[in-house]
């Protein structure tokens, strides 16, 4: 019984384990999708911009209002134990948990911008554009310190 | 048994002859140079097309490994490169006399460029691109020195490189030379459109984007017949991605995608480039618009070849 009560607890400790692993894919895979959003927003801002689109001052301040909410939820979604050397399909540098305060700040400096984009897309075109130079700004500003391309 | 010794001397006389004879640091002499007159805006482009800044610009902070620096033209150096052979420190190439390069003649500048030789005549290590930069002319090389020349002298001293024992021997580079040196300076492809030319010799020389696209063999020479498919990040632990035509590089890629990634930096997904990348595009973006289409010419134009993760 003695034994059956240590595999019950080694099983358990097991499950919760890779109950852990799973979460971390979990929101690698969320962070993922929220980058994923923010290049859909940079796109229909930016097509608008060239005039490959239509200027459309509703899409736009949505597009934007969406990346900002995006960047708004990295800070917790940034984890303990899910860089790229722990999950393998993260791309997210061990240097972002060296210098976190930094990162929230990049984070936070995005969902700023692009909320005063959405703002400047109810202006007119020429508005929206005097916003976006900051925008990119922040999307290479942190991928050149923080994300480590793997394919 | 006499004999036996003997043959054995004689034996490693000889193998110590061939090294020291294959190992011998090569120069580029004054009289090798063409009569030019510099042109500091010729030099200007060579300058960023070779990202010199990358590399040899302070970096924004404290940490040496900082992908960021903050003024492209202060090149004090300082800069650190983790590699699986040790710590590299990026030496001062600023116009100070006695801690950078401004007490260079031309030929020295040259040689170090085309030969990775120092003035002292040592072996540079091939994480300073001089396997690319041997393509370029000299005439080009005179103008980039010419324009060096002309950005502020700032003091100080990179640390000395941190290697593991049998990497600190330098001379032992001059081996590693006659493997992966070939002395060939760029030709361009008759059959190829001027445009397709250019790029390829931004590419190839300058540009050195091979030296990190592309995978490395155990000795850490470029894989010649998978370049530019991607290889090994040289630190950081990522991978550098395939930028040929095969579908698992940039084959999804227009002309137009690749200029704008050179312009802005973002992909044809909105993704924006990171890492090393965005010093490379930030400096790309300061050519012109026909070199930075003649590079996506030329990108476009290199036989597919599939990224293979090892």
């Amino acid at each position: 019984m003695k034994k059956f009560a240590k595999l019950f607890l080694v099983a358990g400790s097991l499950a919760i384990a890779s109950a852990g692993a799973f979460a971390e894919g979990d929101v690698v895979k969320e962070r993922q999708g929220l980058m994923k959003t923010i290049g859909g927003s940079m796109g229909v801002t930016v097509k608008m911009i060239r005039g490959a689109t239509p200027f459309d001052a509703a899409a736009a301040e949505e597009a934007l209002k969406k990346m900002s909410e995006a960047a708004g939820k990295f800070p917790e979604l940034f984890k303990e134990g899910t860089d790229m050397s722990k999950v393998p399909t993260s791309e997210a540098s061990p240097k972002i948990w060296e210098n976190m305060e930094d990162f929230k700040k990049k984070a936070e400096e995005l969902k700023v911008a692009a909320l005063k984009g959405s703002e400047a897309a109810k202006g007119g075109l020429d508005s929206l554009k005097g916003s976006f130079k900051a925008i990119a700004a922040t999307c290479s500003g942190c991928h050149q310190a923080y994300r480590v391309k793997k394919q | 048994m006499k004999r036996f010794l003997v043959a054995i001397v004689v034996l490693g006389v000889m193998g110590l002859a061939v090294f020291y004879g294959l190992t011998i640091p090569g120069v580029v002499t004054k009289a090798e140079l063409p009569k030019h007159t510099a042109s500091i805006q010729n030099g200007e482009t060579m300058f960023y097309a070779g990202g010199c800044a990358s590399c040899h610009a302070a970096p924004a902070s404290d940490k040496c490994d900082d992908h960021k620096y903050s003024e492209p033209t202060k090149l004090v150096g300082g800069r650190c490169l983790k590699t699986p052979f040790g710590t590299f420190y990026v030496p001062n190439i600023s116009p100070d006399k006695e801690d950078g390069i401004g007490g260079w003649t031309n030929a020295e500048f040259v040689t170090a460029m085309v030969k990775g030789v120092s003035p002292s005549g040592s072996h540079y290590y091939p994480a300073f691109p001089f396997t690319s930069y041997q393509r370029m002319k000299y005439t080009d090389l005179i103008d980039m020195k010419a324009y060096l020349d002309s950005l502020p002298a700032v003091k100080g001293k990179a640390p000395a490189h941190d290697l593991a024992l049998p990497f600190k021997l330098r001379r032992g580079l001059g081996l590693w030379k006659v493997l992966f040196l070939d002395g060939k300076q760029f030709k361009a492809d008759p059959g190829a459109s001027d445009e397709i030319n250019r790029g390829a010799y931004l590419t190839e020389g300058p540009g050195h984007c091979g030296e990190c696209h592309s995978p490395r063999n155990a000795l850490g020479g470029v894989d010649t017949a998978r370049r530019f498919g991607g290889g090994a990040a040289p630190e950081g632990g990522g991978f550098i991605p395939n930028i040929t035509s095969h579908k698992t590089g940039i084959g999804g890629w227009s002309k137009d995608e690749l200029v704008e990634a050179f312009t802005t930096g973002f992909t044809p997904s909105f993704d924006s480039l990171g890492g090393s990348m965005t010093s490379v595009w930030k400096n790309l973006s300061k050519l012109s618009v026909e070199d930075r289409k003649a590079i996506a010419a030329y990108l476009k134009s290199l036989p597919p070849v599939e990224s293979k993760k090892k």
